[in-house]
């Protein structure tokens, strides 16, 4: 009995836990589609105006292709150096590698505000505050923990003979990392990529202190709601939920294909990166 | 033995503070087949690492054909290893795993294929040449290493314990394929293998290793009749060993007083002298069970328990004035004539010839 009432207790807590979280994202796709200017009850009909009003703005079609530009080349940074540093902790040992690995794994755990503030003072210093390329070394920072994550918990998968194995059939360290390593690791390094691409494409805090007049969707949003309480933004942010959620679904499905392939073989996978990633994916 | 191929010359491997292998030394021949065997730490994996290049040994040299491999990388060497997790590719098919060692020695890819296809053949593998390697069964998975491994035609292959993963039955098997395959190539094994049965039924000559010494080499036949110390005695474990003290020294026989009495044992090339305390062992298989003395050399004894390997038995018998338990090791067919239950009273008895001194017969 007191079982029975303890696993119901366990449902409806999970149930309120993601309404919870769910309800105003879905309360904004709702009202992107209603007539009606105010977000209010009841609906007055369904239009499409919002969105067609929004992507002919010249700002936010400016902010969605910064945001692009910008993400695009982050998660390919990211996954790039996530590898390095997640191979690096996986085949040597070396002096200080635990302080190494921490450092890695940082910024995720930094309050946004306190990055954003680190991150504006020391670009203004270097005189990239407010360029583009201010938020893309920013977002790389964000990001790179997340690739790293996801690459790593990968490598821990691979048998270390494997590696041995191929040195031992004539292939050099560096043929190796190309033909035995980095294949081992492909889908992990697609998952990588797309999600580090969603953390930097709806990333706001960072963004918002270090973009200057280079604005990302994110950080044009808040100016849109500085100014106007307007449908637009439920437009914008039903598309930037809807991108996220499928860059970071098709990011898990990658991940754990090889999972599904492998079942009787391998270890069990990587809860880990995408646990850290719905975290902060969807913070916007 | 022809002349010597591999030279492992005063070898020694220390991790830190811990020391694998000891001052190591033994070689061998073009087309032998080699098991070294021991308990897990005993130093053979070790061993066989040094050879691949995988570890650099910390003292002494190993030799190939002659030519010192010191300061040669794995990726240098020609000593490809089957690996005990097999360690094939899983993002590759079966043809391009076989076809790796080819592609890194700058095989063009039609070359490659044909020579992979060819050993996949020759294994019985050629229909699942396009395979991907995880859709195969263990034995599968098992021949496809070892078509990887002698794609590439070496002189010596070495093999790290790669049939523990196989059930007894697919390891019988791959045992006779093994044998058949070292045979009709020619080409050196090297074995290591922590299983008796796999050692005594493939190999030409058996290294028995213990804490990173080697305790014995020879031929199954001679260390399973004559273990040159209480070590492989025990290891083996199919000889009781005695302790007595040497009363007279003969031609062919040394009497020894022990604590059941006098007893003859062989004297081969032993250096006996008057009062000295040895131990001798007295071989399972050649005690026989009675109720009076067969041979010159007897005792009385209580069985105890029994246990079958195979269509043969062991028992154990307990016999006063004696710690171990005396084995001896009958057919089936002879212990069923008998009859005994346990705690029955029996003599056992055995010739002069079937007991020996430790090292005195090599």
């Amino acid at each position: 009995m007191m079982l029975k009432i303890g696993r119901w207790f366990g449902w409806a807590y999970t149930g309120y836990t993601f309404l919870f979280i769910l309800a105003p994202i879905a309360a904004s796709l709702v009202f992107s589609f209603n007539a009606d200017r105010f977000p209010s009850l009841p609906l007055k009909g369904f239009t499409t105006d919002w969105y067609g009003g929004t992507f002919t703005d010249p700002l936010v079609i400016e902010a969605f292709q910064r945001s692009v530009m910008v993400s695009v080349p982050v998660a390919l940074l990211s996954t790039i150096l996530g590898f390095c540093a997640a191979y690096c902790d996986f085949r040597f040992d070396f002096r200080g590698k635990s302080l190494f690995s921490l450092l890695m794994l940082l910024p995720p755990t930094i309050p946004a505000v306190i990055m954003g503030l680190g991150m504006l003072s020391y670009l203004s210093r270097i005189g990239l505050a407010g360029e583009v390329w201010a938020v893309l070394i920013s977002h790389v920072v964000i990001a790179l923990p997340f690739a790293m994550a996801m690459i790593r918990l990968r490598l821990a998968q691979m048998d270390s003979a494997l590696e041995e194995a191929s040195w031992n059939l004539r292939a050099s360290p560096a043929q190796t990392l190309w033909h035995v390593v980095l294949p081992f690791c492909k889908q992990s390094l697609v998952a990588a990529f797309l999600i580090t691409a969603a953390v930097s494409f709806d990333e706001f805090a960072v963004a918002w202190f270090v973009s200057g007049l280079n604005e990302t969707v994110p950080v044009r949003v808040l100016v849109f709601l500085q100014g106007q309480v307007s449908p637009v933004i439920n437009a914008i942010g039903t598309a930037v939920f809807t991108s996220s959620i499928l860059l970071v679904a098709i990011g898990m499905a990658f991940s754990g294909m090889g999972k599904a392939k492998r079942a009787a073989a391998d270890t069990p996978a990587q809860p880990v990166g995408g646990a850290l990633v719905t975290n902060n994916g969807l913070s916007l | 033995m022809t002349e010597a191929l591999v030279e492992i010359d005063r070898v020694s491997k220390r991790f830190g503070d811990y020391t694998a292998v000891t001052e190591t030394s033994f070689s061998i021949g073009q087309g032998e087949f080699v098991a070294i065997m021991g308990s897990s730490g005993c130093g053979k994996t070790t061993m066989l690492r040094m050879l691949a290049g995988l570890e650099e040994p910390s003292a002494g040299e190993i030799r190939l054909e002659g030519r010192s491999q010191k300061g040669l990388p794995a990726w240098g060497r020609d000593l490809p290893l089957v690996w005990q997790s097999l360690a094939l590719f899983p993002f590759l098919s079966v043809l391009d795993n076989v076809g790796f060692g080819l592609k890194m020695r700058g095989v063009a890819k039609a070359e490659r294929d044909r020579r992979s296809l060819a050993w996949l053949h020759k294994l019985e593998l050629g229909e699942f040449a396009s395979r991907n390697v995880t859709q195969l069964s263990g034995g599968q998975r098992q021949r496809v290493a070892l078509a990887r491994a002698l794609v590439t035609e070496p002189k010596v292959l070495l093999l790290d314990e790669p049939l523990s993963a196989l059930d007894a039955h697919l390891s019988v098997r791959m045992q006779a394929l093994l044998r058949s395959l070292q045979r009709e190539l020619g080409i050196t094994f090297i074995y290591v293998t922590h299983s008796q049965t796999e050692a005594f039924s493939m190999a030409d000559r058996v290294v028995i290793m213990s804490r990173g010494k080697v305790e014995q080499i020879g031929s199954p036949q001679a260390i399973y009749r004559h273990p040159a110390n209480r070590f492989v005695a025990e290891f083996i474990g199919n000889v009781t060993i005695l302790r007595g003290t040497v009363a007279d020294v003969g031609e062919q026989a040394v009497r020894l007083d022990t604590a059941t009495g006098g007893m003859s044992v062989s004297r081969g090339n032993f250096a006996a002298s008057h009062g000295a305390q040895v131990d001798f062992y007295v071989n399972a298989d050649q005690i026989a069970i009675a109720d009076e003395p067969r041979h010159e050399n007897h005792v009385r004894a209580r069985f105890l328990s029994h246990k079958f390997i195979g269509n043969m038995v062991t028992l154990f018998l307990e016999v006063p004035g004696i710690d171990d338990d005396l084995k001896v090791i009958l057919p089936e067919r002879t212990y069923d004539c008998l009859g005994m239950q346990p705690g029955d009273s029996v003599v056992a008895s055995w010739p002069a010839a079937a007991a020996h001194f430790f090292g005195a017969n090599a």
